[in-house]
């Protein structure tokens, strides 16, 4: 592609002038002070020299010779670059291109470079992304959030979610918040409760481990059963001498014990004691077995 | 939906004038753009990618079969295989189901038809006259539905005249359709060709099988087989943990027997739910408004998500309560599960019992 330098003029702003300029100012774009010095150009669709960057204050001007598409991918490639962190900056790059509008060639390619997925795929996500609220785009864009459970809690809950997302403690990892907001959603759907109610039961019941309390919500019946073999387990009376290690999904009957021990002696006694409390025991169904532990 | 619509077909160079390439586009009514093609790459390369099976199967593209010709169906670890084997000569499906792992599974945005069937029948002759002991149970139905194409194609026609004359095999065409045209006009003599229909409650199929056809079709389709002396069979897969579960599928197990005798059933099979992550990721893009994955789901050993276990316990004694009350003779298997599973719900595992399953899980040889 060629470009020359050429001097600064009155020239007209493209319409997606004050966005480039909005990125370069809001993320800081201008390091090696480039942007300091010169405008940059392009042709428009008549062939008259259009501004796509403009800072009256420069002499000079970077005419790109080619039309806006070419000369956004240019900008974006060569100026602004591509190893970049800062989604909320990508974000903004890929939602000016479509804004431009680029053909769905250098859209793609646009897409490419910042690894967003290609396709219809791709601009829906920039679409649903510039309808989250504040609050709920400042997690994605700092990583807390992942786009796409951000994307499947917006979808359902709309724009009436920030009360919930500010009731969220800041120590959850970026996956524990996606767990949470996924159990709530889903909980929300299955249940036909709103937001509002979600809030309210929250506060109701005063909880305070909010991703266990919901997964407890979301899986009701795997909840009801960990807990009772837990309980069973701890009816054991062994926990000190032996552990017992049952499957999480409850796709075996196998369990295993796992008894830590120094010398003879001490496996002696572990063992002893782990006889008596088997012998001890008052239940009336085993509930290892599967059988009755699904008893209802 | 005319699932025939296509705009666009590709035609690999090397079969432009294979006699089924010209007996497929006589058959295709609307005028899709034809492009000749010597690397099937370049195509997949060329396309956007789509997600969604109506998109997907637009396009058409008749090629050469490519890969392994027979291959075993992968099972799940940790599961019970049937040992079933299966010919990929269709490849993608636009029968729109929501639960279909076709959609993660292929990553080509178009329909395959492998047009040179000839190879798959010299391959094969080949494998069953080496293992004349063996039992094999062959399937076309895995990459795609068996005879969703076969009004364009007529295959079925020279895959009972082939599979007729292997008595070693057991050949199923499974599908969700009523195209049955082409089986009934052939002369059925080999008695181990199956046709299996997968079911499902109307209310399932109104919701999460697009472009299949009804219940009551796929069961006249099945009555018009028996007729013709064909045995049958029937996929209860997927099986959804739906509110009055019962009140949904006892019906269906019920038609099935009011319909059909037992002893014109091959098998049943039953299978509930069960999704990878990355379907579930297509899944919820695709089909946004679907239901079916808000359930207690539990990654299983094989990584697959599925019904956490006493639900999936209960599905299954249900409906095979219901089928034993009709015949206790029939087949039942149950479809990649584990030997817990199979214990607690048939009380044995498939070898124990069934001479039908040890000879074909195990490989025993023929009786």
């Amino acid at each position: 592609m060629k470009c020359k330098i050429i001097n600064s003029n009155d020239y007209k702003n493209h319409n997606i002038c004050s966005e480039i300029n909005k990125i370069i100012i809001k993320f800081n774009i201008d390091i090696n002070y480039f942007l300091n010095l010169v405008n940059i150009a392009c042709f428009d669709d008549a062939g008259s020299i259009i501004y796509i960057y403009y800072n009256k204050k420069n002499i000079f001007t970077l005419l790109i010779e080619s039309k806006i598409e070419e000369a956004y991918l240019f900008v974006v490639k060569h100026i602004i670059g591509t190893n970049l962190n800062n989604l909320s900056l990508i974000f903004n790059l890929l939602k000016t291109g479509i804004e431009i509008p680029l053909d769905e060639n250098n859209l793609f390619t646009l897409f490419n470079l910042y690894n967003w997925p290609i396709g219809e795929k791709g601009k829906e996500q920039i679409y649903k992304i510039s309808l989250f609220s504040d609050i709920l785009k400042e997690r994605v864009f700092s990583k807390k959030i992942s786009i796409k459970e951000a994307i499947y809690f917006h979808d359902y809950f709309k724009n009436n979610y920030d009360k919930f997302l500010k009731l969220i403690p800041d120590n959850l990892s970026f996956s524990q918040n996606n767990q949470l907001l996924r159990y709530v959603a889903e909980y929300s759907k299955i249940n036909g409760k709103g937001i509002d109610l979600i809030i309210k039961i929250i506060k109701n019941n005063k909880v305070k481990d909010l991703l266990s309390y919901f997964y407890g919500l979301r899986y009701p019946k795997y909840n009801d059963y960990k807990e009772k073999i837990e309980n069973y387990i701890n009816k054991l009376l062994f926990s000190k001498e032996a552990k017992i290690n049952y499957q999480k999904n409850f796709e075996s009957e196998k369990y295993d014990m796992v008894i830590n021990f120094r010398n003879i002696n001490e496996l002696k006694n572990k063992l002893e004691k782990i006889d008596r409390s088997l012998k001890n025991i008052n239940e009336k169904d085993d509930i290892f077995i599967h059988k009755n532990l699904f008893k209802d | 939906m005319n699932i025939y619509n296509f705009n666009k077909i590709y035609i690999e160079k090397k079969i432009a004038n294979h006699k089924n390439v010209k007996r497929i586009l006589s058959k295709i009514n609307c005028a899709p753009k034809i492009e000749y093609f010597n690397d099937i790459h370049k195509i997949i390369k060329k396309e956007p990618f789509v997600f969604h099976p109506d998109d997907r199967s637009k396009k058409l593209v008749l090629s050469c079969i490519r890969g392994e010709i027979l291959q075993k169906c992968p099972g799940s670890f940790g599961h019970i295989c049937c040992n079933y084997h299966v010919i990929n000569l269709y490849l993608g499906c636009p029968l729109n189901c929501t639960y279909c792992i076709l959609q993660s599974y292929l990553n080509q945005p178009f329909i395959i038809i492998n047009v040179d069937i000839e190879k798959i029948f010299d391959f094969l002759k080949k494998v069953f006259n080496v293992n004349k002991e063996r039992l094999f149970r062959i399937g076309t139905g895995e990459l795609s539905d068996s005879l969703v194409y076969d009004p364009l194609t007529d295959f079925s026609k020279d895959f009972i005249d082939f599979f007729s004359m292997h008595k070693n095999t057991i050949f199923e065409f499974k599908t969700k359709t009523d195209y049955i045209e082409n089986i009934l006009e052939v002369n059925n003599s080999g008695n181990n060709i199956v046709v299996g229909f997968s079911v499902n409650p109307q209310k399932i199929i109104n919701t999460e099988e697009g472009n299949a056809v009804s219940l009551a079709k796929r069961l006249s389709a099945a009555v018009k087989l028996v007729e013709k002396g064909y045995k049958v069979a029937f996929h209860f897969d997927p099986i959804f943990n739906i509110n009055n579960f019962d009140y949904e599928y006892k019906p269906v197990v019920d038609l099935i027997f009011d319909k059909i005798s037992y002893n014109n059933i091959a098998w049943i099979s039953l299978g509930t739910f069960r999704y990878t992550p990355a379907l579930k990721n297509i899944l919820e893009y695709n089909y946004p408004d679907t239901k079916i994955l808000l359930d207690e789901f539990i990654e299983s050993n094989d990584k697959k998500y599925r019904y956490f276990k006493p639900i999936r316990s209960k599905l299954y004694k249900s409906i095979i309560n219901w089928i034993k009350k009709r015949s206790s003779d029939v087949h039942v298997y149950l479809c990649m599960e584990s030997p817990l599973i199979w214990k607690e719900t048939t009380g044995s595992l498939p070898c124990e019992k069934d001479d039908l399953f040890r000879d074909i899980i195990i490989n025993k040889k023929l009786r």
